[in-house]
């Protein structure tokens, strides 16, 4: 089970493509999250019963009352930031399932000790050995595509795909590393959309100044879901 | 990530050391002291950025003690986390509290370590109120039995509940269970009596006690193999702090390893920072690892001692006794002192009023009985060391946890003693040779709180030179013997080889704490005829004579002393030299103001005036003559004995003048001798021979005098009010409101209704 279907899938430009998908099971994907989550947490290590025989009821609990909530009329910081965790999480499934680009777990997943600034959402690589970087924006009401390309453009700015080399060097071959230090790089902007019709939603894309920036690197991905 | 420290000072990457830090505690816990110093540091110079980072530490930390929200997935992942340990232990524990209990629940035997502010009295005090049946707890010091006692006094009200300091079988008609607190010394009463308990659990508390070289670590050992010898199917339960292998435990007293299981925790509930200062007091920053937090020192631009005490903070100082003996913290510390005025009000007069009626002290400086203890307490600042009077520090510690100590000046007995946190543990001196000790201190620094905030402390060493030294006591583990000193052929001196050898062959008495070897030393044939003579001496018909009489009459004083002196030789098997013989003599004159039932107050009066000439002075101030001619006293001050070396000196050095001589002084010299020597050696020795003599020969005078040196009565009556806990000053306010009393119960008169609560609080659990 993927937990969504593709909706839509268009070429905005020769190396910019637009993926719109639908979330078939919000608690499904929330719940892949948050055992990875989970698992990473230091009491998991500690205490090895827990995980045995309390943590699936509650977490069952839990999953069931964000994935409610996402969609729903509450607005809690914890699915504002699990409908992020969602939109992350689908993307990245997206570019490796349908576009079977490199499965390199989420940025959350795999940050090790010496990460520095809090850095893109998730990676991937495509085909041509070129690294991608994912940012994903969550908006209840609006389109979110907006503030993702601001995203990626200030982080790129900012030199945070470099940073984020070192968390994700072990998923990299030298090829890909080598495309990164001649510039050769790409990014995922992945939002929520609502029910903008995909023509209009496009229209909406290419007037937005952060992805004209954008477009001058090797490959960008609009990855559209409708939560 | 390097230079944490001047960054988080100069605002620099600050987003990049919360990821840091936030990734790390999130996937290790708060194991890290680096994570936890980086922590301090953003707490403290970016409190802004900490505000919104707060709720995701407190979480990732898992105190769950504390109100927090969940606001993020990963915050939920712990929020599940502390859902699960409520639904499963009924109780808001931290993931280290609820893995004690569950360490406890499925193992016969279980030994951990945990940092200071772990919260493993909080589980304990749990644990012991849900036993069905009879608990020991066995601790190192009668400071920690107090302090065990009050707390479980107040969590357990059952009336059925005995609470008791000493093993005994009392209040049998409402009692349904036991709890002791006890040292190991005391724990033996246990196996003379031990069908008569049913102990569900031992739980020994700063078990590092085992480790000590000396006749009590052996000692502890051979408790902890006879406790599981008679109570096969009890529970055991060590708990140590900072120690790497608390599975030595295990392994050194041969528990059967299956069902017994150990963990060191490494998870702390608040942060600490770590800063020296320099001879200017300038403060600077330093952290333990150089390679993350800088390897230089980075000026603090604030006194944080300064900071604490007018913030409404604890500091806590640690020096050396001499220090504080030579008062040399008056002049070292002074700009602190200064910062605490004197404390007004009801609660802090009543204190000093407790104090002074039990050590006679006083705080006006032209008062004789001057004491600098008292005067400095009526100022918020705590003195606290191992010759404080067990009354006095119980006093103390009580004050000190009502919140009213602003500064305490204490030595490494206060790691047996007061278990409270401070904002501040400045360390004037670093014993390496202590490494545990120290690191128990160091521990002392950030109160763990209920508020949901970041709690933390500071450790300040005195000089920029011992950094070094303080990181590798911080990176140090402390490893255990995993061989108990029982096992180890390596010799000692000879009282510990015959100590040993008893302890081994089983050949050891409880009834006297004495070796077989000792007890046939005390009932030779020499040894009866000298007890005759003390008991001749000291008694007329079968009453005993007047400190007067004894007094009045030089040569027959000297006399007695000597005989003592003699019984003490022969058990010792030869003369004592000079300096010993002075030390014994000024011990059995304090215990014969014991015996003539002078308080303890009494005692010191009695000691100052003679070492500070007070008579003397007094004659010659009346005439209206200078007493500044006047030398002290030779006074021959506490030591240990037997030790043939121990040198003939005098507490006050000569050319101290007599006007100048220490109230303080006498009142911890005095102590340390009924506590240490008497206390410790000497009543043991005199009591097994006059009761092995009574028992001979039938003479009540040597039972009476053998009472008296064990209990200070020789009232069966007062004797039973002592086993159930009463002081004298309990037995002196509530005898006439009791109507009889034995191992059933206390009968009390209905006069007792009449006696305010406070008077009553000794035998409230036995009023039925």
């Amino acid at each position: 089970m993927s937990g969504y279907n593709i909706v839509d899938h268009q070429m905005i430009d020769k190396h910019i493509i637009f993926i719109r998908i639908n979330p078939t099971d919000i608690a499904l994907t929330l719940k892949e999250v948050f055992d990875s989550l989970s698992d990473l947490a230091w009491i998991s290590a500690f205490d090895g019963h827990y995980l045995q025989t309390g943590y699936k009821t509650r977490a069952e609990l839990s999953i069931a009352y964000i994935a409610a909530n996402i969609i729903g009329p509450n607005d809690d910081a914890v699915t504002s930031e699990s409908g992020e965790y969602v939109v992350s999480e689908l993307a990245r499934k997206t570019v490796v399932d349908y576009l079977k680009y490199l499965h390199i777990p989420l940025g959350d997943l795999i940050k090790e000790k010496e990460a520095v600034n809090h850095g893109f959402d998730f990676f991937s690589r495509n085909l041509n050995e070129v690294l991608l970087f994912g940012e994903a924006k969550y908006n209840k009401r609006d389109n979110a595509y907006g503030t993702s390309f601001e995203q990626i453009i200030r982080f790129e700015n900012e030199k945070r795909d470099h940073s984020d080399l070192i968390d994700i060097d072990r998923f990299c071959c030298e090829n890909s590393k080598n495309n990164f230090s001649k510039g050769m790089k790409g990014f995922i902007a992945a939002f929520a959309s609502k029910k903008t019709s995909t023509p209009k939603l496009i229209a909406g894309i290419k007037k937005n100044r952060h992805f004209i920036a954008a477009s001058k690197f090797t490959e960008v991905i609009c990855i559209a879901v409708n939560i | 990530m390097k230079d944490v420290i001047k960054n988080i000072q100069n605002n620099v990457d600050i987003d990049g050391i919360f990821s840091f830090v936030l990734n790390n505690l999130y996937r290790n816990g708060p194991v890290s002291v680096t994570d936890m110093e980086i922590l301090t540091y953003l707490s403290l110079y970016r409190p802004e950025e900490f505000k919104t980072h707060k709720n995701s530490i407190l979480n990732y930390m898992a105190i769950f003690y504390k109100e927090t929200e969940r606001n993020t997935l990963k915050e939920v992942v712990f929020g599940q986390y502390k859902r699960y340990i409520i639904d499963t232990y009924h109780k808001s524990y931290t993931p280290i509290q609820a893995d004690i209990v569950k360490g406890i629940n499925s193992n016969k035997c279980f030994s951990f370590s945990a940092p200071t502010s772990t919260g493993k009295s909080h589980v304990f005090m749990n644990l012991i109120h849900d036993c069905k049946n009879d608990i020991v707890v066995i601790v190192p010091s009668r400071a920690l039995i107090n302090e065990y006692y009050l707390r479980l006094s107040s969590a357990i009200l059952n009336k059925e509940v005995n609470i008791l300091t000493f093993i005994d079988k009392i209040n049998t008609n409402f009692a349904t269970k036991n709890i002791f607190i006890v040292t190991p010394e005391r724990c033996r009463e246990l196996f003379r009596q031990k069908e008569l308990f049913n102990v569900d659990l031992f739980l020994f508390d700063e078990a590092q006690l085992s480790n000590e070289d000396s006749k009590r670590g052996l000692y502890f050992d051979s408790i902890v193999r006879r406790c599981y010898k008679a109570f096969p199917d009890s529970k055991f339960v060590f708990a140590h702090p900072f120690v790497k292998n608390p599975e030595s435990q295990i392994e050194k007293n041969h528990f059967n390893r299956e069902s017994s299981y150990s963990i060191q925790y490494t998870q702390k509930n608040v942060g600490q920072m770590f800063l020296c200062k320099d001879e200017n007091w300038n403060f600077y920053h330093f952290g333990i690892d150089t390679a993350i937090m800088g390897a230089r020192k980075q000026l603090a631009d604030f006194d944080p001692i300064s900071k604490t005490i007018k913030n409404g903070g604890s500091v806590l100082f640690y020096v050396s006794k001499a220090k504080i003996y030579k008062g040399g913290i008056l002049a070292h510390f002074s700009r602190y002192i200064d910062l605490c005025p004197e404390i007004k009000g009801s609660k802090i007069d009543s204190y000093i009023e407790q104090l002074s009626h039990y050590t006679g002290g006083e705080t006006s400086p032209n008062k004789s009985h001057y004491s600098l203890l008292l005067a400095l307490l009526k100022r918020g600042i705590v003195i606290h060391h191992g010759s404080l009077p067990l009354q006095t520090r119980i006093i103390i510690e009580e004050f000190t946890k009502e919140g009213l100590c602003r500064m305490c000046f204490a030595t490494s007995t206060l790691e047996q003693g007061i278990n409270m946190p401070f904002d501040v543990v400045f360390l004037d001196r670093m014993e390496s040779s202590k490494p545990l000790s120290v690191k128990n201190l160091i521990g002392r620094a950030g109160r763990s709180s209920i508020d949901s905030k970041f709690d933390y402390g500071y450790v300040i060493v005195s000089s920029p030179s011992r950094m070094g030294n303080f990181r590798s006591i911080m990176l140090q583990d402390e490893i255990l013997d995993t061989v108990s000193s029982l096992e180890k052929s390596d010799k000692h001196d000879e009282d510990f080889n015959e100590f040993k050898e008893a302890i081994l062959n089983d050949t050891y008495s409880d009834e006297y704490n004495l070796s077989e070897k000792d007890l046939e030393k005390l009932t030779s044939v020499n040894i009866e005829k000298i007890i005759n003579e003390i008991l001749d001496s000291l008694f007329n018909g079968n009453n005993l004579i007047s400190l007067s009489d004894i007094n009045e009459d030089n040569i027959f004083k000297v006399l007695l002393y000597g005989r003592f002196e003699t019984l003490y030789s022969i058990y010792l098997g030869r003369d004592l030299e000079r300096g010993e013989s002075n030390v014994l003599n000024t011990a059995i004159k304090i215990i014969l103001w014991k015996i003539h039932e002078k308080t303890f107050k009494n005692i010191c009066w009695y000691r100052y005036a003679y070492a500070s000439k007070s008579h003397e002075r007094e004659i010659l101030k009346k005439s209206g003559m200078s007493t500044d001619n006047i030398e002290a006293a030779f006074f021959t001050e506490y030591s240990d004995i037997p030790n043939k070396n121990h040198p003939v000196y005098s507490l006050f050095p000569i050319g101290t003048k007599a006007k100048d001589v220490s109230y303080d002084l006498i009142m911890y010299d005095t102590y340390d001798y009924i506590d240490k020597l008497i206390g410790f050696k000497l009543s043991d020795v005199y009591y097994a021979a006059l009761l092995k003599f009574y028992k001979k020969n039938g003479d009540e005078r040597a039972n009476k005098l053998a009472k008296y040196i064990k209990y200070g009565t020789d009232s069966d009556r007062h004797i039973w009010m002592l086993r159930y806990g009463l002081t004298f000053e309990d037995i002196e306010i509530l005898d006439e409101h009791i109507e009889r009393i034995g191992s059933d119960q206390i009968t009390f008169k209905s006069s007792i209704i009449n006696v305010p609560d406070i008077q009553k609080e000794s035998i409230q659990r036995f009023l039925n």
